[in-house]
Parts: structure tokens; sequence; C-alpha cells
């Protein structure tokens, strides 16, 4: 697979604040790829960085494996950073037009790209007529314009109705379906974990994780176990060392195993202990339950 | 690429209304103050004004009269650029796949071209009004002065790109153009005073203005000839001490262009280095 994007040792500060640290990441084609992290977590400045609206402090970014000219390169991708900014003073098609020369697009796409985003009926209306959530359409809209092979979004269903999330994820679910290669932002856990094949966690500008959604998952398995005998139960598997954390819950224990560790392996060691257990629930862990862990950890 | 910038530029500038305003009231009020003028005809023992609008002379006072009113050319610039800031789209136009370098291009474009547009007007305003007033011209006597047409281009340049340096800088239309305005009516002057008078001369706004100065009106308006035998006139207006000491026009110019290229170079790093 092409290497899409590659972020090498990529820094910036603003005065103290140090909001990207020593990012190192790849994007290969095909990935839709999450960026994870609460707020102030340098998602956004990490994203206006690749784009070239910020100066790094050090370190460097490449697009296109350096396969297009630098001068050519947002010219690939479709954008939405943040909120979408447009002039208020003109209609919609106009600024489409605008969008459509600078990315050398015919004008002829305007009316399919606004078709996607359901803002035909408005083309000729100002953009400062809009809504919150029409704005936000009309950015995805322009980002869509020429159909580029790479999406980077920032948070793409800010402001909308819950119907109007429900699209624009169909609508992302779409254009991976299709193979392009998307980069999202967001602080929304269930829509990255729904919709993104490889996820990057960070935290103060800090890369804490990253890899596929998959695997980022499976490193650890959480079980719970309960007995007549829990407090027994505890003793011993804190005394065997074979297992990570255990956590008392009532009357439950929850117990962190490696990946590919058989539910029946704990079963085994109490019953060769003499225990006999009541329960035994292996916990799916969702990517909020491994994000919140990091981010606690961290 | 430019003509993709100049239509870009063109679809911001064309569809806005505070630019229709003023670029209206440029013209407006040029061609009105143009018309007053050429309509009130002061007569004195051995002077008459008409000869202002008479080819060659009335290249300099319409040159004289259009710059005047540059400053709604540089509040245009000033305007249109700020708005790029509030309205954040110079970074949109960046995402979307403009340079740094093209963001400058764009808006030197848009200088250009209003300053060729205030070029045509000179050139049409005076032409016509010579025409009007001028008993009997020669295509040799509608042309011989025509190069002031050339220079006044240069001023509206330096005008709009100060407009530009002072937008840039600032990032707020009010702020920008009162900043412009503090520098060109007071702080300028102000600090000229604290030098030496060859050195004042070489103070931008000095030699900006400089470029279309106050025609010899007692000169043009003379019935007789006062040349004397230096070969001046004795009615030139630096001669009775109403103006004070001048350098060659050829000067100004290049040092007006100097000027020119330090407030473009300016805009243009402070668009290359900045964080949007």
């Amino acid at each position: 697979m092409e290497k899409i994007l590659e972020i090498r040792d990529l820094s910036k500060h603003f005065g103290r604040i140090k909001a990207v640290q020593h990012l190192n990441l790849h994007v290969e084609q095909g990935n839709v790829y999450g960026l994870l992290g609460p707020n102030g977590s340098g998602k956004t400045t990490t994203l206006a960085l690749i784009m070239g609206l910020l100066q790094p402090k050090s370190g460097t970014y490449t697009w296109f494996n350096d396969r297009l000219p630098r001068e050519d390169w947002n010219r690939q991708i479709g954008s939405l950073i943040e909120v979408p900014n447009f002039y208020p003073y003109l209609s919609l098609k106009e600024n489409l037009k605008v969008v459509c020369l600078i990315k050398k697009v015919p004008f002829s796409e305007i009316e399919r790209v606004l078709g996607i985003a359901g803002l035909l009926e408005r083309k000729k209306s100002r953009f400062d007529t809009l809504s919150l959530g029409m704005k936000q359409r009309l950015g995805l809209a322009s980002a869509m314009l020429g159909n580029p092979g790479v999406l980077v979004l920032d948070e793409p269903t800010n402001g909308l109705d819950p119907e109007g999330i429900s699209e624009v994820r169909e609508i992302i679910l779409k254009l991976a379906g299709e193979g392009k290669t998307i980069l999202l932002a967001s602080h929304i856990l269930a829509e990255v974990e729904k919709v993104c094949t490889h996820v990057a966690i960070l935290k103060q500008g800090e890369l804490l994780a990253s890899g596929r959604v998959g695997e980022l998952l499976r490193d650890e398995l959480t079980i719970v176990v309960s007995s007549d005998e829990d407090e027994k139960l505890y003793e011993m598997l804190v005394r065997s060392g074979d297992y990570g954390e255990i956590v008392r819950m009532d009357k439950q224990l929850r117990v962190t195993v490696p990946a590919g560790t058989s539910p029946g392996e704990i079963n085994r060691f109490a019953f060769e202990k003499g225990i006999v257990l009541n329960k035994l629930e292996v916990l799916k862990r969702s990517l909020e339950s491994e994000f919140m862990e990091l981010i606690k950890k961290n | 690429m430019l003509k993709r910038l100049l239509q870009t530029e063109g679809v911001k500038l064309l569809n806005y209304t505070s630019a229709k305003v003023l670029l209206g009231l440029h013209l407006g009020l040029f061609i009105l103050v143009v018309f007053v003028m050429s309509q009130v005809n002061i007569t004195a023992p051995g002077f008459s004004t008409t000869n202002l609008f008479r080819f060659p002379h009335i290249w300099q006072v319409t040159a004289w009269v259009a710059s005047w009113f540059n400053l709604f050319l540089a509040i245009l610039i000033m305007i249109f650029t700020c708005n790029e800031y509030s309205f954040r789209t110079f970074r949109q136009n960046l995402i979307d796949g403009l340079s740094r370098r093209d963001l400058f291009l764009g808006k030197s474009a848009v200088i250009f071209v209003l300053a060729i547009y205030a070029v045509i007007l000179v050139v049409l305003v005076s032409v016509v009004m010579g025409i009007i007033h001028t008993r009997q011209f020669t295509f040799a006597s509608l042309f011989s002065d025509i190069s002031v047409a050339g220079i006044y281009f240069i001023q509206a340049v330096g005008y709009m790109y100060l407009g530009l340096m002072f937008a840039n800088i600032f990032r707020n239309s009010a702020l920008a153009i009162v900043s412009f305005l503090l520098v060109r009516l007071i702080l300028e002057p102000i600090l000229r005073t604290f030098f030496d008078p060859f050195v004042r001369l070489f103070f931008p706004m000095k030699v900006i203005t400089g470029l279309t100065p106050m025609p010899e009106i007692l000169t043009i308006t003379s019935d007789m000839d006062y040349t004397t035998q230096a070969g001046k006139s004795a009615l030139d207006l630096s001669e009775i001490g109403l103006t004070g000491p001048e350098i060659s026009i050829f000067t100004t110019i290049l040092v007006a262009i100097g000027y020119i290229l330090l407030f473009a170079a300016a805009s243009y790093f402070m668009l290359k280095k900045r964080d949007f």
C-alpha cells in the first residue's frame, strides 16, 4: 500500500503550550484513520500543520510519498478543518466557484456536490443565511469537489442534528467504501469506532497509541468472574502473578488478561484451587474503554 | 495560474457591495470634481484657469486630482484583505490548495487591475476634457504629456501596496484604515519636521504623493510667458516660495518603486511566515 501521509517528529508550540510533540504517524492508501483525543490534545493542530496552515516548530510531513509537487498536495485533498470558512456575502454556488477555481475543478461539479449535501435548493442563498448544520454540510460538499482521493475531516458532525450526524456518517462510510483515504479527527468515540480502520490517540500533543482499531482493542481482555469464595479467589489470582490488573466490583472481580488468553484458563485455575466459579463473562472492550484507560494512565 | 487567481479574486470582489460602493465613489467623485473645476473659470488680468484643462496641462491636472482619490483604492484593498482574515477565508483558500505565494499574488493582481482601471479613467477624462477645452489641438499635443498617466499608475500601485501592508499587519479593517490615515496625515508629516529639508523629500508618503505634484498653476494659467534667463518660469511655485525644494521626477519614480517593492515584500513575508 502506498504511504499517503508520513509525519516525522512533528512539533508545534504556541508560546509555552506544547500543542504537538514529536509526532510520528503514517497513513496508507485506503486507511480510514481516526485521530482521537480529549479537547486540547492537539488533533486540530496536527491537521492544521499537515494542511500547511501552521508553521511547525520542528519535524516534517510528506503527502503522496513525495510523488506530487508540494504546491499540488492540498488540491488533491478534500478538507474540512474545524468550521467551514466561506465568504458570507457570496451565494453557495459562488463560494463553491471560488473553491473550483482554486482546485482547478470544472464548475459542473458544484451541482453534484450540492446534491450529495442536500443543499441544491439553497444554491442561490447567501452563505450567512445558512444554519450551522447547513454550513457544515456545505463544508463537506466543498471537500468533495473534484472527487479527491484523500479527505481530511475535523469534527465533521459538529453542529449537526442526529439525522445529519447519521447522514454524514453514511457519506463517510460510502467514501471509505470507494477506497478513499480518510483522516478523521473526532472526540466522539462511537463515531470513530464505527467508521475508522485505524486510530491514533493523542493527549497533550503526544501520541499515546496508534494502530488498527482491532489490534488496539485486542491487546488485552477483561474477564468478569465471581464465586461464593470471592476473597479467596482474589488472593489466589493475585498470588499467581499470571494476571494483570484485578479489580473488586461488588461481589465480582474484573480481571485483565493478555489478548489471546482463553477464559477457560481462569476457570481451570480456579477449579484446581478448589474454587467453583458461578460467573465467567468476557467483556468486549470498546474503543471508549480503551481510550479512557489510556488517557487515565498517562 | 495568474488567470485563475484573477478569476477567483473577481468572484470575490465583483459580488462585494462595499467594493462596488467604494469604486462608485471613486469614479463619481473624480469625474464630479474635474467637471466642477472645469466649469469654474476664474479670470484675473493676465491669468485664466481654462488653460488648466487644455492639452498638455490637463494631464497634470487630472493626475493630481485623481491622486486625491487614491485613498478610496487603498481603503478598498485594506477592507478586501482584512475580510480574508476576519472571514478566515485566507485559511480556507490555503486548505483548498492555494499556496501562501498565491495569496500574495491574488491581492497583487487586484492592485494592478485597480491601478489600470484608475489610469484608464484618468486617460479618458483627460482626453475628453482636453478635446472640449483645447481650441486647436493636434494629436502631438494630445499625447505630449501622457507619461503623467504612467507616473500616476505607479502612485496608485504605491498607495494600494501600502494599504495591503497595513492590512496584513493589523488584520482588522478599522485598525488598518485608521493607522493608514494616521501615518499619511499626521505621523509622517510630524516625523519629517525632525529631519533636514533634503532628507524629508525621501519619506515614503512624501515620495509617493510627489509623483503627481500640484500643477504649476500660476505658470499654466498665465497668458504671458515669464521664462527667466535660466530657462525657468518666474511664476514657478518653488521659485516664489510657495512649495519647498523638490527632487527630480526620475529620482522620485526610482525611490517610489523602491518603497513599493519594500511594501510588497513586507506583505509577502507576513503571508509566508504567518500561522493561519
